[in-house]
């Protein structure tokens, strides 16, 4: 049976091909955009792992340029963050510079020299006054130092591929009470605290997915994460220690891709020579603190240091901002997409009717040999369904070259089955439904008025 | 004959309603979808006040400072521009100018967040603003530091609510303007000009952004008419060659290139670094972009054409049977087609049009009111035309294939 339909639609093949071009092409169109919206969705069901309802962002630009810096500084190890934005290079490096002005010679140190140590920003100083004041507020409940703001788009990407692994993750240099105000859960070991200062090791926090990545089911508090190779040893730079895994960390919410997060511990208190100074004050505000308390915050900061500039932002705002950031296109490029597949849809009904009523006599010939009118609609259904599968076989070879060529290695193969099997399905619903109707034409044919026709 | 050709192809159109329709729709889709991005790109790019002279305007927008170990790349510095930038040949007038951004300022207790960019006196030469009041602060202004500022026709309503405005002072990022002229809003898609409000550069906070080679400053090079662009570029890149880098053992060497805005935005958009020619690149990914959004709707429009054909084959076997070359019919299918494709470039059109007036009123933009004008439209048309022959000519080819008798008899299988 099946092999006699394959034989109509190749013997109809001029017709047919073009079809079969548009079933094709209507699939890898579903399919990118299908596979777009799995990713966005899968990452949306994970959990986030902190709070940002009273939380404001006071971005303290300390650069001496007019202006903010935006610039990438790339290294050996750097690479381009998933979500586009890419920023300074692996935390685990110290001395990358940028911010500091140029006449004293930019700190920058290269990797592997260790000759006398760079001197300390003069910066932290009016940081440490600036903490002080902040913490005197009423309003505020809590406040920590971090280098780069959750929702800020982008931040620091490690990217690491010592073993011939890649190992990929975000980082974030904050300082003790970052957990307390962004309500982060300890889920192993313990976040920072004064007793990581001055060690001879560099404690890290690390996220469940990276511990995951990195030791499997093992407990991963008291290790390295990076184990130092001969040249960094040599050079006397301090090994990393996980102190503590937190349950989770997705710094630019819930469309965040970025898996693994690595915290680092900043002590604006002790910096080291060399340390960049962060950008980034978070503060939690008491319930029912207004706008109004903004103003205040700002003036007295910039009392405090005039020569720097303040930019408060609600966390919540931020949110929304990201939120439109992700949503925005999709919806643009799902309403264009659904246009295109109605259009689609409708065209191939219109073709597929034609076809009917051009085969009006085949039909008549099989009516009047005995063939019911069940029979008649389920041929013309199979030969859409075979016309649908031929035309699918290389479309999905060509949309799995996606997956295994892996020009997007961030997204995970479960989102590509996911985006395959939707399209799939909904390719054949799209095809079964436009024969649909043109069966029903068929099958409604008299063998007398067809034989009549010849 | 012309009109034979329109009159039957309207009735034709008229016959099959069902199929003009869905037609008429993947048309009017597609070519709503590309003119949209059209007043995109027209808006950006387009010569239109205050960025009237971008034709011969060449932009300077990012640095890129390597070593051996690093390297380090952002936005030009200003001692890059200021020393190496100036008097190149061919070069009417040189404008720096920093990022516009956003800064925080308190009105009444209110919270405002106007956008700020810093300039020199040059400035207000490369560009042609509209001032509404005042003028613009002066290159000795700029020289001496004095904290005035142009502000836009908005920025006047929030902080002085309507009103002359000159003369009064305003708070911006902890540091006070005097208002010496506002202008008309600026979209913010005019990346050279958009701000609320514009201060002299040397009320910089500090005067290290002096020393910087890569720092957070845009050049505007505004050359002479008739000039080589590609002259300039040689020119400062060899100029570039002979950069003193303060610490040689990190960074010896910086690499910038003078170039067109549409190229800027390319690079902007691509990421790109080093000499490479983007702006070529972003044409041609726009032309293969568009290109691959025609096809799917282009194959349909096939496939209901070569339907309709067949539909008609004992009108094409006649007409061949009187002696009607393939030619003719090619000719006469096509027309067809272009008037299908015309109706639906019109309904594409207003369907921009309402796409556009969206994108506005979501407000996402500051000041950037899409419009289509008659380049937009100019574009539509264009693009209609070559999607009128990519979804005509094959199933042209295949009506004047048609074999006469056979057409005559009802049609081939």
């Amino acid at each position: 049976m099946t092999r006699h339909l394959l034989k109509l639609v190749w013997n109809r093949k001029r017709t047919t091909a073009l079809v079969m071009v548009e079933i094709a092409v209507a699939f890898l169109v579903l399919f990118s955009v299908v596979a777009f919206g799995t990713y966005v969705l899968d990452n949306w069901r994970r959990p986030v792992g902190f709070t940002w309802d009273r939380v404001w962002d006071i971005e303290v630009a300390s650069n001496t340029t007019p202006g903010r810096m935006s610039e990438n500084i790339s290294r050996s190890v750097a690479m381009p963050a998933p979500n586009a934005a890419t920023g300074p290079a692996a935390p685990g490096r110290e001395g990358d510079s940028g911010t500091s002005p140029a006449p004293p010679p930019q700190n920058t140190a290269p990797a592997g020299g260790g000759e006398g140590d760079p001197p300390v920003d003069p910066r932290y100083q009016t940081l440490q006054q600036l903490m002080l004041a902040i913490q005197e507020f009423p309003e505020i409940e809590a406040s920590a130092v971090a280098a780069v703001a959750p929702f800020g788009f982008g931040g620091m990407v490690s990217v690491n591929d010592r073993d011939g692994q890649r190992l990929e993750y975000g980082g974030n240099e904050v300082t003790d009470a970052f957990a307390d105000v962004l309500g982060l859960r300890v889920s192993r070991g313990r976040w920072f605290s004064a007793e990581d200062r001055g060690q001879a090791y560099r404690p890290v926090v690390i996220n469940q997915d990276l511990a995951r990545e990195v030791f499997g089911d093992a407990d991963p508090v008291g290790r390295p994460l990076i184990e130092l190779d001969e040249e960094e040893r040599a050079a006397g730079r301090r090994p990393t220690r996980i102190v503590g895994v937190v349950d989770a960390y997705r710094e630019d919410g819930e469309f965040d891709g970025q898996r693994n997060f690595e915290f680092n511990r900043k002590d604006i208190d002790y910096p080291a020579g060399g340390d960049r100074v962060p950008r980034h004050v978070l503060v939690r505000v008491r319930p029912g603190t207004t706008a109004q308390f903004e103003e205040k915050l700002v003036r007295k900061l910039q009392a405090i240091a005039p020569d720097w500039s303040f930019e408060v932002r609600p966390l919540s705002v931020m949110h929304e901002g990201q939120l439109n950031f992700t949503l925005l296109p999709l919806a643009a490029i799902g309403t264009i997409a659904a246009s295109l597949l109605v259009m689609v849809g409708l065209g191939l009904l219109g073709v597929l009717w034609q076809t009917v009523t051009q085969r009006t006599r085949e039909i008549g010939l099989r009516r009047a040999k005995g063939a019911a009118r069940r029979d008649i609609a389920r041929q013309i259904l199979a030969e859409i369904a075979i016309m649908a599968t031929l035309a699918l076989i290389p479309a999905v070879i060509v949309a799995l070259q996606v997956p295994l060529l892996g020009p997007f290695y961030w997204v995970e193969w479960h989102v590509y089955a996911i985006a395959l099997a939707i399209s799939l399905a909904a390719i054949y619903v799209l095809a079964v439904l436009c024969g649909w109707y043109p069966a029903r034409l068929a099958a409604a044919v008299q063998p007398a008025d067809a034989l009549r026709y010849e | 004959m012309l009109r034979n050709y329109l009159k039957t192809s309207w009735n034709v159109l008229l016959r099959r309603r069902f199929f003009t329709a869905v037609s008429l729709f993947g048309i009017a889709l597609t070519l709503s979808v590309l003119t949209l991005v059209a007043a995109l790109f027209d808006h950006t790019f387009a010569v239109s006040p205050p960025e009237t002279r971008m034709d011969r305007t060449l932009t300077i927008y990012f640095a890129e400072m390597s070593g051996p170990d690093m390297s380090r790349n952002g936005s030009p510095g200003y001692a890059l521009l200021d020393k190496y930038a100036r008097d190149l040949p061919g070069v009417e007038r040189l404008a720096i100018a920093s990022e516009s951004e956003q800064v925080t300022s308190f009105v009444r207790g209110a919270k405002v967040q106007p956008y700020l960019k810093r300039t020199d006196g040059e400035f207000w030469q490369v560009l042609a603003f509209h001032f509404i009041e005042g003028a613009p602060y002066t290159p000795d202004d700029v020289a001496r530091g004095n904290r005035v500022a142009v502000i836009n026709a908005t920025t006047r309503d929030r902080f002085f609510g309507g009103g002359p405005a000159v003369g009064r002072v305003l708070e911006a990022d902890g540091q006070t303007f005097t208002v010496s002229g506002v202008v008309d809003d600026v979209p913010m898609l005019r990346l050279s000009a958009f701000s609320d409000v514009w201060v002299p550069l040397t009320t910089a906070k500090t005067d290290s952004y002096r020393h910087e080679l890569i720092g957070s400053f845009k050049a505007l090079l505004l050359l002479a008419p008739g000039t080589d662009p590609s002259a300039v570029q040689q020119e400062f890149k060899s100029r570039l060659a002979t950069v003193e880098f303060p610490d040689p053992k990190s960074f010896n060497k910086i690499h910038a290139r003078p170039e067109s805005m549409f190229d800027t935005v390319a690079r902007m958009l691509f990421g790109g670094r080093g000499e490479g020619d983007y702006g070529f690149r972003l044409r041609l990914a726009l032309t293969f972009g568009t290109l691959l959004f025609m096809l799917l709707p282009a194959i349909n429009l096939v496939n209901l054409n070569i339907s309709r054909i067949l539909e008609r084959a004992s009108e094409i076997g006649v007409r061949k049977a009187f002696g009607a070359s393939s030619w003719t019919l090619v000719g006469q299918f096509l027309v067809e087609n272009l008037l299908l494709t015309a109706v639906g470039a019109v309904l594409g059109v207003v369907g921009a049009g309402l796409g556009l007036s969206l994108i506005n009123a979501t407000g996402l933009l500051p000041y950037v009111e899409l419009r289509t004008n008659v380049r937009v439209l100019a574009w539509g048309v264009a693009l209609a035309a070559l999607f009128a022959v990519v979804s005509g000519v094959y199933p042209a080819w295949r009506m004047s294939r048609l074999h006469p008798v056979e057409a005559l008899r009802g049609g081939s299988r």
